[in-house]
């Protein structure tokens, strides 16, 4: 290799900067934010252990993501007291699923994250919430798929009985807060899960049941109405999902009950926890570095 | 018409996102790094023995090794590995780092390489960084040596421009082309290596951190080394080697620095150093390497426990 051409340039201000590890939850951030162009790689990476070496690959992400909620179409829109009023049944699950369906993933998923990237931790010094954040890219394949398959059942409910469901107006800006909050809530908690996961394995069998159980506690399958009052009022103000969901069901079509109470519990609820997440993963970076 | 006045007209100047401005002259300002490790911990402990009796030990004493960042810990709890190391190293010159035993050695360039974070201090980069010990960090036995080379550049942040061109030097530089599209379980872990330190020297970054790199085992890529050793310091690039064999280092390097009982002991020209600290470097040679903990890490592969 012939170099005799060339020299290295001359920089006044440093590239790159080597710091030690930070104690504010704040800067703790900034750092992350700063990191944020590790993540398409990482998303690349984590997505690709899914389906690699299998004939079917991308598809696998699509099958496994739609079948049960297919399953739960096909049963449930007989059951008389589920049919929410004014929207068919199956578009109100797969809205429904719609914010679910990065709930669940995220969890699952960012829960392994830093159990998975151990070798890779071991070579590259960035705060351990960008690994975490890294798997949220299946989370957000996920929620596309839920999303294309929204707009395909709007499309057919629209060509087969002329009614088009979707309300177009303001309402659709409101979209990004439900998917956003949801997001923050599920990596505060993956916070506190993955690093768990890296010292017992106990939380890989914790989380799937969990997100089951809380599954019904949220209105995904069933309308809130079908509840007694009292259950309705510990479904929307202590679940910070359930108010979410429905403002996510209002955004798009204008059906839903949510009110300004339960959402500002539930978006107080959802900050709360990813901070204290961030804080508890930038406390434990250490002790996990060491481990490694 | 407007297409011809539009062709004539004198192309706009990339705005560059650094400006180009008379520098300090170096290329690494290392300002007080420390560094120490639990090492009579319970961490450890735990790590030898994943039980809950080790975690329970291991969540009651964390609280006692919080000075760990500040230094303020028991010092029972932790052992040093680099004590307040500040040193500056000039543009285009090739640094040796030599210690008794190797542990400190390696800490420092694992920080170096940002694959650790020191306990305290700052460095500064002045020029863009590839850290040899960083580019291994795909390693999928069913994708091609070319994909995981690819993969492991781009998950450590190198742009993908970068790693095009490097990929077409890689080639002549090792010699070893027609293994570069073979799957990665089908070529021996020798020409691995080569292949990933051929591709940290045609990235051709301004400063190169490795360890153990000096370790070619083919004859083309051991040559194109010496040549880009011997390159560097005219190209204004700086390079940084620690190795276990000390006498091959010093054969290499324009500068040694050298590190005793965790503290810096000096720095400057091989020739300067060799005069001043012959006792120093006669131990360094003549002492074995302590061997270094390895946890088995392999990333697991299991996807059960799947609901909804």
């Amino acid at each position: 290799m012939d170099r005799s051409g060339m020299t290295s340039q001359v920089v006044a201000t440093p590239t790159f900067v080597v710091r030690p590890l930070t104690l504010n939850t704040f800067r703790y951030l900034y750092r992350c934010a700063r990191a944020l162009k590790f993540i398409p790689a990482l998303g690349h990476r984590f997505l690709m252990d899914i389906y690699r070496q299998t004939i079917l690959g991308w598809w696998w992400l699509v099958i496994r993501a739609l079948l049960p909620t297919l399953g739960i179409i096909a049963i449930f829109q007989h059951v008389p007291s589920f049919q929410p009023e004014g929207l068919p049944y199956g578009l109100y699950v797969i809205s429904g699923m719609l914010l679910w369906t990065i709930l669940s993933t995220t969890l699952l998923r960012c829960t392994r994250s830093l159990r998975r990237t151990q070798t890779l931790q071991m070579k590259l010094a960035i705060p351990k919430m960008i690994y975490v954040l890294g798997s949220g890219a299946i989370p957000l394949v996920f929620f596309c798929i839920f999303a294309a398959v929204l707009i395909i059942g709007i499309g057919i409910e629209y060509f087969s009985s002329g009614i088009m469901y979707l309300k177009f107006g303001w309402n659709l800006l409101l979209l990004p807060i439900p998917v956003g909050l949801v997001f923050l809530l599920c990596i505060g908690i993956a916070s506190f899960t993955s690093v768990a996961l890296v010292f017992a394995r106990d939380a890989r069998f914790i989380i799937p049941l969990m997100t089951q159980l809380w599954f019904y506690f949220t209105p995904i399958i069933y309308t809130i109405d079908i509840m007694p009052p009292s259950w309705q009022f510990v479904i929307m103000h202590v679940n910070p999902v359930s108010p979410l969901i429905e403002m996510l069901r209002w955004s798009l079509f204008g059906v839903g009950t949510w009110d300004a109470m339960s959402l500002a519990v539930s978006a107080t609820i959802c900050l709360l926890v990813f901070l204290l997440g961030a804080r508890f993963l930038m406390r434990t970076e250490w002790v996990l570095n060491e481990l490694m | 018409m407007l297409d011809k006045t539009r062709a004539n007209a004198p192309k706009k100047r990339r705005s560059r996102s650094r400006k180009l401005r008379p520098g300090p002259g170096h290329a690494i300002e290392i300002h007080s790094i420390s560094k120490w490790r639990g090492a009579a911990s319970h961490i450890t402990r735990f790590a030898r023995n994943e039980s809950l009796q080790t975690l329970i030990e291991l969540a009651l004493t964390i609280r006692h090794v919080k000075g760990h960042r500040k230094g303020k810990a028991d010092d029972k709890m932790l052992e040093p590995l680099l004590q307040q190391v500040t040193v500056n190293i000039e543009r285009g010159s090739v640094v040796g780092v030599i210690d008794i035993g190797g542990k400190s050695r390696a800490a420092l360039i694992r920080i170096l390489g940002n694959s650790e974070a020191p306990s305290t201090g700052v460095i500064r980069f002045f020029g863009k960084v590839a850290a040899f010990g960083q580019l291994g960090a795909s390693a999928f036995p069913y994708m091609t040596c070319r994909e995981n080379i690819e993969f492991g550049a781009r998950l450590v942040g190198v742009p993908r421009l970068d790693i095009q061109a490097a990929m077409e030097r890689v080639p002549k530089f090792s010699g070893l082309g027609e293994f570069l599209d073979m799957p990665l379980r089908r070529i021996s872990k020798a020409k691995i290596a080569d292949l990933g330190m051929s591709f940290a020297c045609c990235l051709d970054y301004d400063i190169l951190i490795a360890d153990e790199i000096a370790r070619a085992r083919s004859e083309t890529v051991q040559t194109s080394w010496q040549n880009y050793l011997a390159q560097a310091p005219g190209c204004g690039q700086t390079v940084i080697l620690g190795s276990r064999n000390v006498s091959r280092l010093e054969g290499q390097c324009t500068h040694l620095l050298l590190i005793k009982a965790t503290e810096l002991l000096d720095y400057g020209p091989t020739s300067e150093i060799e005069k001043r600290h012959a006792g120093f470097l006669d131990e360094a040679r003549t002492t074995p390497i302590e061997a270094e903990d390895q946890f088995a890490s392999a990333d697991e592969e299991d996807e059960d426990g799947e609901v909804m």
